[in-house]
């Protein structure tokens, strides 16, 4: 479904992405790990069309994602709930959550479907976003994120900052958002909540795909080395 | 008495156009964060846009304020479009030049096309109608803009809390770059607001050419008005300009009756006192971000 070959990305003169291979199913998960300045945010904000890339392929069910920028990509499927949450503080969480579905894809989540995936949203629907805490900021970016109905969902660093409590209420609402079938990639600080909760998992190194492999019985010493570059 | 609630009258009816004028350049500093310069010629150049038309074609003066403002709005959108979106970015020195040199082209452009004259609307004997109240004059033209103005900030209002377009340029004010992860093009958006601020312009142009007169130059005197009543308002909500420009206004009459000489002396002087005092205006909220 998505068939990325050789992809670079730059932030200006600056190259952050290195010949990236990634091919997923419907329905996979992916966790990208990788320490600080890896290439994790640059290589989602690439595949959302935020970040120049290049690639030798990059397609999302068959179309060719590179001519397009980021609308409309959004409406080819690709949504990301970005590093930060990045609300528009000045609406309503109802309204964050309606500009989420403008594009209007078909599929399950609505208003009412991410309202019961995290039912404080229809509590402080009429609510300013910016007086919203963290976690429940995040909670209306992710949901803002679904309301696209994407066939890929990105998803960088949902745990940042927030209450452990908080982050196992968000881990296991994407278990539920895992079985609507759309595929997900997303970046996870903690590599063993990554594992658990992944298919796959692919580790970055300073911008170059170190170590991949299925997230099932990986080898943490393995990736542990990928993670910090030191040779085996 | 009577000399001085007219005068807070008529301080409170300036201060309406005086909002106009800052609506606009209020609007496109909260969506794109840039100060257009070139604000006080999209004022004079609907006045001149409507000398023009009414040159040619005799209209009723209702027709021609509603086809100048609907060629401004076109205009406004083009030259989002084709100049300022290009030069949009993390530099806030290009747009500030651009518009700035669109500024000084115009004003040139405007003396060569209808030399440096001061000119008026012709709107008839409307210009000097009055409306008496007891012992109170009150002008009618005068009163039809401070109610047109009134009308439109509500419009505006309405439209910006209320509609999916309205919603759009509020996000697209808060984050430019996520706004795209919606599907959203900012560069349409930012082509919208330019030519709501455009054609809000051209009106505030036309009402100000019917009770006064204009000249090319005269832009540069509006544009210090419109950001007067932006900073003296505030930023983040549109009844700021509003504020803004009653504020100015009721300044602006009171000290005419009361110091003849002073020009638009105490205007300034309240400007002052607001940064001073009051750095993020009379009705601005401090950004959160």
């Amino acid at each position: 479904m998505l068939d990325i070959e050789g992809m670079n990305a730059f932030h200006g003169d600056f190259q952050a992405l290195f010949g990236i291979d990634l091919h997923l199913e419907p329905g996979e998960t992916l966790a990208l790990i990788g320490a600080n300045g890896a290439g994790k945010t640059s290589f989602l904000r690439a595949l959302c069309g935020l970040t120049r890339a290049q690639a030798g392929r990059f397609a999302l069910n068959g179309q060719a994602m590179l001519p397009l920028e980021a609308p409309a990509r959004a409406r080819a499927g690709i949504a990301l709930c970005p590093e930060g949450r990045r609300m528009f503080s000045s609406l309503s969480v109802a309204e964050n959550l309606m500009l989420g579905g403008r594009i209007g894809r078909q599929g399950p989540w609505n208003m009412d479907s991410v309202c019961s995936l995290f039912p404080i949203l229809r509590e402080f629907a009429q609510r300013p976003a910016a007086l919203l805490s963290g976690g429940q900021q995040q909670m209306v970016a992710i949901g803002r994120a679904l309301m696209a109905n994407p066939a890929l969902l990105l998803l960088d660093e949902v745990s940042l900052g927030l209450a452990p409590v908080v982050v196992d209420e968000l881990h296991d609402a994407l278990v539920r958002i895992r079985g609507e079938g759309m595929a997900i990639i997303f970046v996870e600080q903690d590599i063993a909540r990554a594992l658990r909760q992944a298919d796959r998992f692919l580790c970055l190194l300073e911008g170059r795909a170190q170590l991949a492999g299925p997230a099932r019985g990986a080898d943490l010493a393995a990736i542990g080395r990928a993670y910090f570059g030191e040779t085996a | 008495m009577n000399v001085w609630i007219e005068t807070l009258m008529n301080g409170l009816m300036l201060g309406g156009l005086y909002a106009l004028f800052g609506l606009g350049l209020s609007l496109i500093f909260g969506v794109m964060r840039i100060a257009n310069i070139a604000h006080g010629e999209l004022v004079i150049g609907g006045a001149f846009m409507a000398f023009s038309i009414a040159g040619a074609v005799p209209l009723p003066p209702i027709m021609l304020v509603a086809l100048v403002t609907a060629l401004m709005f076109a205009l406004g959108w083009a030259v989002q479009s084709a100049l300022v979106n290009r030069v949009l970015g993390s530099d806030p020195l290009r747009p500030l030049l651009l518009t700035f040199g669109l500024s000084v082209l115009t004003q040139n452009l405007l003396v060569e096309l209808f030399g440096a004259d001061s000119r008026s609307l012709d709107i008839g004997s409307f210009k000097t109608a009055a409306l008496t109240l007891g012992t109170l004059s009150v002008g009618l033209l005068p009163l039809v803009t401070f109610g047109l103005t009134l009308l439109l900030f509500a419009l505006l209002h309405w439209g910006l809390h209320h509609s999916a377009v309205g919603r759009v340029v509020r996000a697209t004010a808060d984050d430019p770059e996520i706004v795209a992860l919606m599907g959203v093009n900012r560069k349409q958006v930012f082509a919208g607001v330019m030519a709501l601020s455009a054609a809000l312009a051209a009106l505030a142009g036309m009402l100000l050419a019917m009770r006064s007169t204009v000249t090319p130059f005269s832009g540069a005197e509006r544009l210090l008005i419109a950001f007067e009543v932006v900073v003296i308002g505030g930023l983040g909500s549109i009844w700021a300009s509003l504020a803004g420009g009653l504020a100015l206004g009721l300044v602006h009459a009171v000290s005419f009756r009361a110091d003849p000489a002073s020009g638009l002396l105490y205007g300034h002087i309240l400007l002052l006192a607001i940064l001073l005092i009051r750095p993020e205006g009379l009705a601005g909220k401090r950004r959160t971000r």
